[in-house]
């Protein structure tokens, strides 16, 4: 408590001497979700406002129980864990989200599907946007003993490397991935009616905040436009329960809630209320008829887990570097996509139980993200469509807490698939369609400059 | 560095804005923990580490030669060498961070509950086993500390004998591949520690260019955090969850029933790491810091740690093993001032400790 109040008069008090109000007010990304703290425990701590309160707390641990508890085969001697697979990709949320973030990809130096689990998904569909009858909507690289795994993923890349027009010449490189599927289990689906998109986790930052992020704003902020940079955010609209909303959650914006029906059913394996058929049923391989795994008041217990899991405050944001790194995310209309202000909504949301979160409400947040669709080109695409999104286009990947993923998961692999090695090669693959004008002014930046642009990012 | 930009701003903060009552930063935002951490983690974390990776040596040399000759005695050395091997993981879960989450080592060292459905089906078929094997294709359940202790001990319903095991040979085979799958894990994990470019040093110039950290002081919050996170963890989960649910399924080492002992070693790892020594409270320790701030809050936290410590060995000072204790009424007083003592613990880290390095 009292931190944070520090926090808010060392800011205020240095904009008094300034004169200027820049970055400080912005340290409390979270709004009263923010908390203080940058290390490995950042993306896993309660909000404030959950930890000052017992009954949420005591809800809160229990979702945060079962959202790391690994799973195994059923039946199993202990009451509660069991229903992992037959086919799985990870044996519990925690397998791809460690510490709430963005577990280390494999997949580039591995080869590809890895060991024990996978820290990635592929999405499979065919090119009418149909799944396949035989597989999952996820290949399925995992299978519990005499359970054969759907696939397994292979990656290859091309390394490609050229230097900055500025002075220092730097250097830098790009990996350019290819994937493909071997190992099938059975029929393999015609080649050119496939279509994957591979994708690494998301962070878990402010996952309750971007759940209640006010759609008027989003609307409007879809209806800007600004062509002298190229950009022309479009809303995502999604049908996943019968009528068309916003979505908000995945690479794709393709997700209205935070899909905790669907990852464990999905990626788990484990049948529930929303999902009651197992992922693999109709396989041939699959015979059992295992009833349903997890309960709807488990479920929403993972979900308030996350919707009530903080954001980390930024860390050094009145440093003159990285104050100047801020006017320069602007000069090179950074900004215009990863939106530094948003507000969340005055009606508070609702768990998938229909539990209103009131303390969600009515803030003022800094996730850097507008959470609208962009065309970022075909480098970057993958001919993978949902919904509105065609292959090209993304959701603007929200940044707030980026910059500990390095303490938090212990590396920076960004971007969709992880393709980026670091900050550096996520903003140099910006350059296509509406990127390109960020991509430009960037890379013409002095180096210094680029660095200080980086070292705000990295404070945030 | 970090530090001093903080005392800059504290400056600044008293020469512009003089009659505000300026809070105060907390007294670890300007202290020096170059010589803690540095002693923190070469003198507890990497030594815990390199037990643990001996250990784990051992049991699996124990393992082999209860393969080649399974007789009593030798499955009771390779129990003993399970069990020191416990000793030097327990005593690293106040600390776990790093390699041990960033390289997923903790699922595959530590994984629970075991897979019996799937263990029975491999150890029925004719799967080749092999440490490689066994880290390539089986999860974590099927691996790990779980596991192992599983095969060596057996359920309360079937104990193993060394007569059963040497009619297994699938068993014994199992055993030396995943007593080999640990060794090799416990090895990554300390590798992954030390040398020029491991996670010690870096953690250690936390705050300085090719530190982890940003701030040196969030390192020593991560240290505190470790410590409350291990509190909670065994107050809140492993005696609560069995003892509420009055269920010995889950417990976590109900095989071997070392349960206790593992409790107090998790307990142990909060003192090595409050003390920057595993031999007594060393001069550059968190303990250190805190006394220079407050002495009584820095003999209260020492005192509240042994008597955690003791509240839990108290639960089975009789030699009651927690696997029944959990559902003896006369031991229900026992159990909860263990946790009461563990919570106590960590609202003094948590409320009075914490607050010293970070607002
Ligand atoms: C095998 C890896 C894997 C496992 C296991 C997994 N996830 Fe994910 N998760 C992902 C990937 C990859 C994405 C991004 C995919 C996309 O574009 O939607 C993701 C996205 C999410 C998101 C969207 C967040 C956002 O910011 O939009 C949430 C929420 C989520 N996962 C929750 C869960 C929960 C709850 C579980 C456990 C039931 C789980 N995940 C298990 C890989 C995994
Ligand atoms: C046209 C909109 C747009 C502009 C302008 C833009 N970005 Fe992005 N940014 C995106 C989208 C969309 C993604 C997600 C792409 C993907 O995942 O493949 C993204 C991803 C990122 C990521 C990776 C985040 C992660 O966690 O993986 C970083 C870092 C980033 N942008 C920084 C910047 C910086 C710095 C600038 C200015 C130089 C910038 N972006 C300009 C839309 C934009």
């Amino acid at each position: 408590m009292s931190g944070r109040r520090w926090w808010l008069l060392v800011s205020a008090l240095v904009s008094a001497c300034t004169g200027e109000r820049g970055d400080d007010e912005l340290v409390q990304q979270g709004g009263t979700f923010t908390v203080n703290d940058a290390t490995a425990y950042s993306y896993m701590s309660p909000a404030p406002a959950i930890e000052d309160n017992p009954a949420l707390l005591e809800r809160h641990l229990n979702g945060d129980r079962l959202y790391g508890l690994e799973r195994v085969a059923s039946p199993a001697r202990v009451p509660g864990t069991g229903g992992l697979g037959p086919l799985y990709v990870g044996r519990s949320c925690v397998s791809c989200h460690q510490r709430d973030g963005r577990t280390k990809p494999t997949l580039f130096t591995s080869g590809g599907s890895g060991f024990d689990f996978s820290t990635f998904l592929v999405f499979m569909k065919n090119i009418n946007g149909e799944f396949f009858p035989d597989y999952g909507r996820v290949l399925h690289d995992h299978a519990i003993f005499g359970a054969q795994p759907e696939g397994r993923l292979k990656v290859e890349y091309t390394e490609a490397c050229d230097e900055f027009p500025t002075e220092e010449h730097e250097r830098y490189c790009l990996i350019t991935p290819r994937y493909w599927i071997t190992d099938w289990y059975t029929t393999p689906p015609p080649e050119n009616e496939l279509a994957i998109s591979v994708r690494v986790p998301l962070r878990h930052v402010g996952l309750g905040l971007m759940m209640a992020v006010d759609q008027g704003e989003l609307r409007a902020l879809a209806a800007t436009q600004y062509p002298e940079f190229g950009i022309t955010p479009r809303l995502q609209w999604i049908q996943e329960r019968g009528v068309w909303e916003i979505g908000v959650g995945g690479h794709k914006a393709q997700h209205s809630d935070l899909t905790v029906e669907l990852g464990f059913s999905s990626n788990l394996g484990i049948t529930n209320h929303r999902f009651p058929d197992n992922v693999a049923r109709g396989q041939p391989q699959i015979t059992v008829d295992e009833g349903l795994e997890i309960s709807d008041a488990e479920m929403a217990d993972v979900d308030f887990y996350l919707q009530s899991l903080g954001v980390p405050a930024r860390r050094n944001a009145g440093d003159p570097v990285v104050r100047r790194g801020r006017e320069l995310f602007q000069q090179a209309g950074c900004h215009l996509c990863h939106a530094p202000t948003l507000h969340t909504s005055r009606t508070p949301p609702r768990l998938i139980d229909g539990t209103p979160m009131p303390m969600l409400a009515d803030q003022t947040i800094h996730m850097y993200s507008d959470l609208l669709l962009h065309d970022m080109g075909p480098a970057l695409g993958d001919q993978f469509t949902q919904f509105q999104a065609s292959g090209d286009e993304w959701r603007t990947a929200p940044l707030w807490g980026i910059g500990l993923q390095q303490v938090v998961n212990g590396h920076t692999y960004f971007l969709h698939d992880g393709r980026a090695r670091n900050l550096l090669e996520a903003i140099m693959w910006h350059r296509e369609e509406e990127g390109a004008v960020s991509y430009e002014i960037f890379r013409h930046l002095p180096k210094a400059d680029r660095d200080a642009l980086m070292a705000f990012v990295n404070s945030l | 560095m970090s530090t001093l930009r903080c005392l800059c701003l504290s400056l600044t903060l008293v020469g512009c804005a003089p009659e505000r009552p300026a809070t105060r930063p907390p007294p670890g935002a300007t202290y020096d923990f170059t010589a803690t951490l540095q002693h923190t983690v070469f003198d507890v974390i990497v030594p815990t580490y390199t037990d643990l990776e001996d250990n784990a040596a051992a049991l699996h040399g124990a393992v082999r030669v209860l393969a080649s000759a399974p007789t009593e005695a030798h499955l009771e050395a390779a129990r003993q060498a399970w069990l020191s091997t416990r000793v030097p993981w327990e005593q690293s879960e106040g600390f776990l961070y790093g390699p041990v989450s960033d390289l997923g080592l903790d699922p595959s060292l530590d994984s629970w509950p075991v897979d019996r459905i799937q263990l029975d089906q491999v150890l029925a078929s004719g799967l080749e086993l092999t440490s490689s094997s066994i880290a390539a294709n089986f999860g974590a359940g099927l691996r790990g500390f779980h596991t192992i202790e599983y095969l060596l001990w057996g359920s309360d319903e079937q104990p193993a004998r060394a007569a059963d095991l040497a009619a297994r040979p699938r068993v014994l085979e199992y055993l030396i591949a995943a007593s080999g799958a640990l060794e090799a894990d416990a090895s990554t994990l300390k590798a992954a520690w030390v040398g020029d470019d491991g996670y010690g040093k870096k953690f250690a110039a936390a705050g300085s260019p090719g530190g982890v950290f940003f701030r040196q002081v969030d390192a020593v919050q991560q240290l505190l955090t470790g410590l409350t996170e291990i509190c909670n963890e065994v107050a809140n989960g492993k005696i609560a969850d069995p003892y509420k649910a009055q269920d010995r399924s889950l417990e976590e080492s109900q095989f071997s029933h070392n349960s206790i002992r593992d409790f107090a070693d998790n307990l142990r790892s909060v003192k090595i790491i409050y003390e920057g020594s595993r031999a007594g409270v060393g001069p550059h320790s968190l303990s250190a810091f805190v006394r220079g701030q407050d002495e009584a809050l820095d003999a209260r936290v020492l005192s509240q740690i042994d008597a955690a410590i003791l509240a839990i060995e108290a639960i089975s000072s009789d030699g009651e093993l927690f696997t029944s204790a959990i559902s003896n009424p006369a031991k229900q007083q026992s159990i909860e001032s263990a946790q009461d003592a563990i919570r106590a613990l960590m609202t003094t880290l948590q409320r009075d400790v914490l607050p010293l390095i970070v607002s």
